[in-house]
């Protein structure tokens, strides 16, 4: 996969921000140099769910506007060898920053990185616009509900007006006994309206509310399931060949427990 | 400013005269029509004077429309909130006629009746009839309108229009629109919106090897599907028929 990619959405609240942490975090744990840019210029988040929210000084429209150097406005995550966040700003508005500027700013990123993972604000204006223009690749995020799948296929369409064809869809916030009961949308339903290549499904797992209060991406958790699909979703950016995880195995000692009796 | 004098002395004289049968038979038509009666109110009598000679007529011809399932449509002279009801009351009272609309509601009506409920019937009269019917090229009368190949699937908040016809090779989404002046052919999934014959022809269809919209339209007709609607392995095709929107297999 290409290595400038904008993590989208459209709907908001899906978990874009959640993903970027930690797939970046997972790249970096994986040796890769990585900065994280946080486009949603007056409603940014990523700091707060990295932990890094007390580090920043300068923010990505004191980068463009030249008030600091882009070195500067970089926060090193300490935790993570070769994490960056570049922050957004939280006292402007998306018009502060253009397309072409943005496009500029990620090129100048791309020099320094392996690779530069753009969090894009919710919605298919001027932020969607500023997050897709330097990016090189996609992932879609949606939940495994209608609505969300929708606006998928809206971002979906404007990404290839936009000239960005390599695009995976990333299922998160499943629920295998939902969808075994009929009450979700299964993953082959939602592959099927948006015809693009799945890169992971990341199941609903309460330790992801946690590990966001704590500022502790999950997919340093070995425990938490959801960690799991996300270091297997950062295996196939990195190219790995990586199967799409059985949600219905269970981890827990009961689900093992039938297993066991049910060979 | 003569002419609106003469109307004026033309309706005074329906009220003077108004016992006069001559001039009374003339203010109200009753017409037959597909699924119903229409009745005509002249412009020029008054509320009074129609609503007796409506009441006459309709006595005289009761055994006509004794189905209580039929719809009547009153047209013509533009009544009042307080004579529409009172007429309405007329017809459920004496004659059990509930379904009476007056034109504008009719027409409105018109354009969002949902006629999936006959579907069903008319899609088997129509297997038998198929076989008699000649094949036709639909469009070929409109060979200069602009038509559309679309080649890819067209997603939600993507909208093809056309004033000719639009084919699709890939699947219409949920959210897509697809406007054509003429018909719409699908091959893949329609799971959108698909409007033929938007600017009025109703020689149109719409085709699709997966019928599944939510709505569709067909000219002025607008369809919706059933929500669990699953398509038949086979395509399908849509098409007006007497006024009706109706969906068979190919």
């Amino acid at each position: 996969m290409e290595k400038t990619i904008v993590i989208t959405s459209g709907k908001g609240g899906v978990g874009k921000t959640t993903s970027t942490a930690n797939l970046g975090t997972g790249l970096a744990m994986a040796g890769k140099k990585v900065v994280l840019v946080d486009t949603d210029i007056g409603l940014r988040n990523l700091d707060v769910v990295l932990g890094l929210e007390n580090r920043i000084v300068y923010d990505l429209v004191d980068v463009v506007e030249e008030t600091c150097k882009l070195k500067q406005a970089l926060i090193r995550d300490k935790r993570y060898e070769g994490l960056y966040l570049l922050p957004a700003a939280q006292t402007r508005n998306k018009m502060a920053v253009s397309p072409e500027q943005m496009k500029t700013l990620v090129e100048e990123l791309e020099k320094e990185f392996d690779y530069v993972l753009i969090d894009c604000p919710a919605g298919i204006e001027r932020g969607f616009k500023n997050a897709v223009a330097g990016a090189r690749a996609a992932i879609v995020v949606t939940v495994p509900e209608v609505s969300s799948v929708r606006d998928a296929d809206r971002i979906i369409g404007l990404l290839s007006s936009s000239g960005i064809e390599d695009v995976r869809l990333l299922i998160n916030r499943l629920r295998p006994d939902l969808v075994r009961k009929g009450d979700m949308l299964a993953i082959d339903d939602t592959l099927e309206i948006l015809g693009v290549d799945l890169i992971g499904v990341v199941p609903e797992d309460e330790m992801i509310f946690r590990s966001s209060n704590l500022g502790e991406p999950a997919v340093a958790d070995d425990n938490s399931m959801a960690g799991k699909a996300y270091r297997n979703v950062t295996k196939r950016i990195m190219g790995e060949e990586v199967p799409i995880m059985d949600l219905e195995q269970g981890t827990g000692f009961f689900s093992k427990l039938k297993k066991l009796f049910s060979r | 400013m003569l002419y609106n004098i003469r109307v004026f002395a033309v309706a005074q004289a329906n009220v003077f005269f108004g016992g006069e049968k001559a001039l009374l038979q003339n203010n109200v038509t009753i017409k037959g029509k597909e699924n119903g009666l229409e009745i005509m109110l002249g412009e020029k009598a008054t509320y009074p004077v129609l609503r007796e000679e409506l009441l006459q007529k309709l006595k005289k011809s009761q055994d006509f429309f004794k189905d209580s399932r039929t719809r009547v449509v009153i047209r013509g002279k533009s009544l009042s909130e307080a004579q529409r009801k009172e007429i309405k009351r007329v017809f459920a009272m004496d004659f059990d006629i509930h379904d009476v609309l007056y034109g504008d509601e009719a027409d409105m009506l018109k354009s969002i009746e949902l006629d999936i409920e006959e579907k069903p019937a008319a899609q088997e009269k129509d297997k038998n009839d198929e076989e008699e019917e000649d094949i036709d090229v639909v469009s070929g009368k409109y060979i200069d309108a602009d038509s559309v190949f679309i080649n890819g699937t067209v997603r939600s908040g993507q909208r093809v229009e056309s004033e000719g016809d639009v084919v699709i090779v890939g699947d219409v989404n949920p959210g897509a629109e697809v406007i054509a002046g003429g018909s719409i052919a699908v091959f893949g999934k329609l799971r959108g919106l698909a409007h033929a014959g938007c600017g009025g022809r109703t020689d149109v269809v719409v085709a699709a090897v997966y019928m599944c919209p939510k709505q569709m339209r067909l000219s002025g007709r607008v369809v919706t599907f059933p929500k669990d609607r699953k398509a038949p392995g086979t395509a399908e095709i849509a098409e007006l028929k007497n006024g009706k929107v109706v969906v068979r297999p190919i």
